[in-house]
């Protein structure tokens, strides 16, 4: 098909896990005013029906490398964004899904778009982090029932940060990749609208509670006790009721975030230093030295007490601390 | 061999307050001696040192020697034998409820011999017997099967009272059978550690603190949601810590005791009507003599609470995160 030519793209693939949802859900709420401002946010690949998740991950997904033609759906999608990018030719557009956080539809939709100059917004996430807030994205709406390790296993594999950024930068003639590292005390990290909007030079006014933030993470032992609520099999309905029960309970739950345990997470920074270094000096400041800041690791003997490897225990204490809690609530 | 002057042979059935009679029995050894009557130590010690409070290990040698004598009955019955030599006592007692289901009562003619044998045995009304076992086989043994499914593998030889006590009739047929029904406003029922002392003539000054429930049943709501932790492999501690919590916080439960549809159970007590009938002409000796009609929780309630077996789990989960999540705010 013919590549959908225009003036300026703004694409923001993620990476996941770096606050994509809060932004997509502010670019989607604030696309009339953007388009004041010169900015197109397309509705083509936004599936409107779906909660917050306001990206073009449609798409995205759509894309599929291992074939040699474009869909009839996803012609379809490209067909409805090209009319709505003709009918703002002088808009800048923007795109955004993490789902295009990955190389080889990446390298497919390059064919797709033609645009004179793109700038690609990318906030990477340390592996570990990312791998662990994952696990409980995948335990809590994909309902997976892998224990952690197992899936740290498989999802290690897929980490290629260097691989995709080399994508994201040869994406066009004419691109510029903007880095941006997603951890405790970056800008990203604290706001990351407000470092989008920064960062792009988008003069939008913001405000932090424009940032819907749907669920904030629930600590390990509760992803893992919902892991086993997979394993018995609940379902969806049930699942979120306990699921959004759990949330309210959150300040009263163990602190630890990690379903990772902590001499794992050293094997991944191990594992995933020489790319760090390569990405610092090829996207960030050119230092011989890691993209990320060393991890605090949880104390090892607190999180062994607090979660530890033996799952069946950790879900027997999570009930036996919920059936508590309950009993407690009726004394009271 | 042993040489007794009385026999008496305890032998259930099952959800008759069995384990609160031999508890009270086993309490009272001592007592029980002064008396002259042994209620024997031997096949009652574990190997960990503890006690059990009945004979159950004796039935199960019995079983497994299928009739032969081997090393194993022969080394029990010896020490039983000196027991109640030193002892002195006339009489000696053995309870098991798994002696209902013992095919070969002659073997332990062939082994004990006395001149004189009272059998006692309490029954209970098929369809409460049924739900109870069920309760009794999650909560204990941790069966995953769903009340169903338990049912169609049930022996159903074991609610044929009548054919149960045959064999024992067979084996003694000079023995004096005490036989009572477990219903409502009997002291089978009300007391059944000071019915078994009546049954073997003891009058004792049996106390209400002897009154012991050892498993106060849950409603049949809790003994889902506890197979669902059986199902999921759980580990006897952390499964009675459940348990437990299930005992002190019966309203999360629907009260709805039977784990089976009043037509099923109607049913069960229907199909065994002609089996308590020949009971009741054969073998009932005191109290009433057939089993009252049945009590049951009214169709609507029921299905309510125990229709779909499969949302019973996550009813009862939803219920308890609910209040644990309403504690935290």
């Amino acid at each position: 098909m013919t590549p959908i030519q225009f003036d300026r793209l703004i694409l923001h693939p993620g990476s996941p896990k770096t606050g994509t949802s809060g932004l997509q859900n502010f670019l989607f709420r604030k696309r009339d005013t953007l388009r004041d401002l010169g900015y197109l946010y397309p509705m083509s690949g936004i599936d409107v029906e779906s909660g917050t998740a306001k990206g073009h991950h449609a798409i995205a997904l759509a894309i599929d490398p291992n074939a040699s033609e474009p869909s009839e759906h996803l012609r379809a999608m490209l067909e409805a964004l090209r009319a709505e990018i003709a009918a703002a030719p002088d808009k800048t557009v923007i795109l955004s899904s993490e789902e295009f956080f990955h190389a080889q539809r990446m390298e497919i939709f390059k064919h797709y778009l033609q645009p004179a100059s793109c700038q690609i917004y990318v906030s990477l996430r340390p592996q570990y982090e990312v791998m662990n807030a994952n696990y409980y994205t995948q335990v809590t709406h994909n309902r997976i029932k892998n224990p952690p390790e197992a899936y740290f296993n498989s999802m290690k594999l897929g980490l290629k940060f260097p691989e995709i950024m080399t994508v994201f930068a040869q994406f066009t003639h004419n691109t510029d990749v903007k880095l941006r590292v997603f951890e405790r005390g970056s800008p990203v990290r604290k706001s990351p609208i407000e470092d989008f909007l920064t960062v792009m030079g988008i003069d939008l006014n913001y405000d932090p509670e424009d940032n819907i933030v749907e669920h904030p993470t629930l600590p390990a032992v509760a992803t893992l006790f919902l892991r086993w609520l997979n394993d018995v099999g609940l379902s969806q309905t049930d699942f979120f009721e306990v699921f959004q029960d759990l949330h309210k309970m959150r300040p009263s739950l163990s602190k630890q975030t990690y379903t990772m345990s902590p001499d794992y997470m050293r094997t991944v920074v191990e594992r995933f230093e020489s790319d760090n270094i390569w990405l610092r000096q090829n996207f960030g400041d050119g230092a011989s030295k890691p993209l990320f800041q060393a991890p605090e690791y949880p104390d090892a003997e607190l999180w062994e007490q607090e979660v530890g490897r033996d799952l069946a225990a950790v879900q027997h204490k999570f009930l036996k601390q919920l059936c508590t809690m309950a009993e407690s609530g009726k004394s009271r | 061999m042993i040489r007794t002057k009385k026999l008496i042979l305890h032998i259930g059935s099952w959800k008759t307050g069995t384990t609160s009679i031999q508890s009270y029995l086993s309490g009272k050894y001592q007592q029980l001696k002064a008396d002259k009557v042994l209620y024997p130590m031997t096949s009652r010690r574990r190997a960990d040192g503890g006690v059990d409070t009945a004979h159950h290990r004796l039935r199960m040698l019995l079983d497994g020697a299928d009739g032969a004598m081997t090393l194993q009955v022969a080394g029990v019955l010896d020490r039983m034998a000196v027991e109640l030599k030193q002892a002195q006592c006339e009489t000696l007692l053995l309870s098991s409820e798994t002696f209902m289901d013992f095919r070969r009562p002659e073997t332990l003619r062939r082994y004990i011999e006395a001149d004189e044998v009272q059998i006692v045995a309490v029954f209970r009304n098929q369809a409460e017997f049924i739900s109870s076992m069920y309760y009794t086989e999650v909560c204990h043994r941790k069966v995953i099967d769903l009340p169903m499914d338990y049912l169609d593998g049930f022996n159903g030889n074991l609610l044929d009272y009548a054919s149960c006590l045959v064999p024992w009739r067979r084996a003694w047929p000079e023995a004096q059978f005490s036989v009572s029904l477990f219903e409502r406003g009997t002291p089978a029922r009300d007391f059944p550690a000071a019915h078994m002392m009546a049954q073997i003539g003891l009058n004792w000054p049996v106390v209400a603190e002897d009154n012991h429930v050892e498993h106060k049943s849950l409603p049949a709501q809790a003994t889902l949601f506890l197979r669902q932790l059986a199902a999921s492999g759980w580990d006897d501690m952390s499964f009675f810590d459940v348990f437990k919590m299930c005992h002190r916080n019966a309203d999360w439960f629907a009260p709805v005791k039977e784990h089976y549809s009043p037509d099923v159970l109607q049913q069960i007590f229907a199909d065994y009507a002609p089996q308590n009938k020949a009971l009741a002409e054969e073998f009932v000796s005191n109290g009433p003599r057939e089993f009252a009609p049945l009590v049951l929780t009214e169709r609507d309630t029921w299905e309510r609470a125990m229709g779909d077996t499969s949302a019973v789990f996550p009813t009862i989960l939803k219920r308890i995160s609910r209040s644990a999540a309403n504690a935290c705010t």
